[in-house]
């Protein structure tokens, strides 16, 4: 398979722009989907949101100077797309459940059920009180195991900014579980 | 993998969240908010080149080009306007520096001259009037 710096080569030679772009689109999308899901909660808010990600990227991939590692840089407009589509939806309706619960229906469980649904509720109302923020880097380190260097470029902060975030994540969802 | 073995605090970081929560149910709160439709994937880069090729193409005065060409002919208008009334301006003031003693005798007698016959024509054309009266006219002239 080939690399990213390869196929972001072939793309800026347009060399087979769609098709390269495409590879590019194959490699990355499920990570990149994955993560503004788990901000957004909502396949098609999600959908949406990564193809106009997708987008920015194929208007820009052009520029792209390879001073970072694409997928950095993907994870950027992600970030930015996503932080925007949030505020865009909080400022449209004030009125917004902010205890929409996911769909635990369709994930097994190995456990007892009940005792299960009651933590996965706490945790997803936990996650939810979370500044956007703290909640991106908290997904990125916890769940897409990040180094705090690759989420300080993700989010434009500084590696000490980015390891704030997330002990004030878990240190606000113990403070959550301790309230409830 | 390769990140995680370099990363030694990455493990704490997460042991610090499963201490809080089971390991089991952030994987399956993970597995939940990964949840996608069947063939998603498989479909994704193909709606997304449609999508691609169906976005309209920049509107030409919000290119840098567009915004270069606007600005141009912003600065053409400002300059021939500048340009123009600079040359008005000038006419003005060769009409006003001008005094009687730059006037040629013939020149002014050849005006006076076209005046008295234009005057003329005005009295005579005034005068074959149907409805003129006559009589005003002499009034006038003897004034």
């Amino acid at each position: 398979m080939q690399s990213d710096q390869e196929l972001i080569l072939q793309f800026q030679k347009s060399i087979q722009r769609e098709q390269t772009f495409t590879h590019l689109v194959k490699k990355h999308q499920a990570k990149v989907y994955h993560q503004i899901k788990r901000m957004v909660n909502d396949h098609d808010d999600a959908d949406d949101i990564a193809q106009m990600v997708w987008i920015k990227i194929w208007n820009k991939l052009d520029g792209f100077k390879m001073e970072s590692e694409f997928s950095t840089w993907l994870f950027r407009i992600a970030y930015n797309e996503t932080l925007n589509f949030i505020a865009k939806q909080k400022r449209q309706s004030s009125n917004t459940s902010s205890t929409d619960i996911l769909d635990y229906e369709n994930t097994p469980s190995h456990t007892d059920a009940p005792k299960s649904s009651e933590i996965q509720i706490k945790l997803d109302q936990g996650i939810k009180q979370l500044p956007e923020k703290q909640q991106f880097v908290f997904m990125l380190r916890y769940f897409e195991e990040y180094n705090y260097e690759k989420i300080a470029s993700i989010t434009g902060t500084t590696v000490g900014g980015a390891k704030a975030n997330y002990h004030q994540a878990i240190k606000k969802l113990e403070e959550f579980l301790k309230k409830s | 993998m390769e990140q995680r073995k370099s990363d030694t605090t990455l493990e704490n970081d997460q042991l610090m969240v499963e201490r809080l929560f089971s390991k089991e149910a952030l994987a399956k709160y993970d597995k939940s908010a990964s949840n996608v439709p069947s063939a998603y994937f498989e479909a994704f880069p193909e709606k997304l080149q449609q999508r691609i090729a169906n976005n309209k193409p920049k509107l030409f005065f919000l290119t840098p080009i567009g915004k270069m060409a606007i600005a141009a002919a912003f600065i053409m208008i400002v300059a021939s306007t500048f340009i123009f009334l600079n040359s008005n301006l000038d006419k003005n003031l060769a009409l006003s520096s001008l005094t009687i003693q730059d006037i040629s005798i013939d020149e002014i007698e050849a005006y006076v001259d076209a005046n008295e016959w234009m005057a003329d024509i005005d009295w005579q054309s005034e005068a074959y009037k149907p409805d003129a009266e006559v009589e005003q006219f002499y009034k006038d002239s003897i004034d």
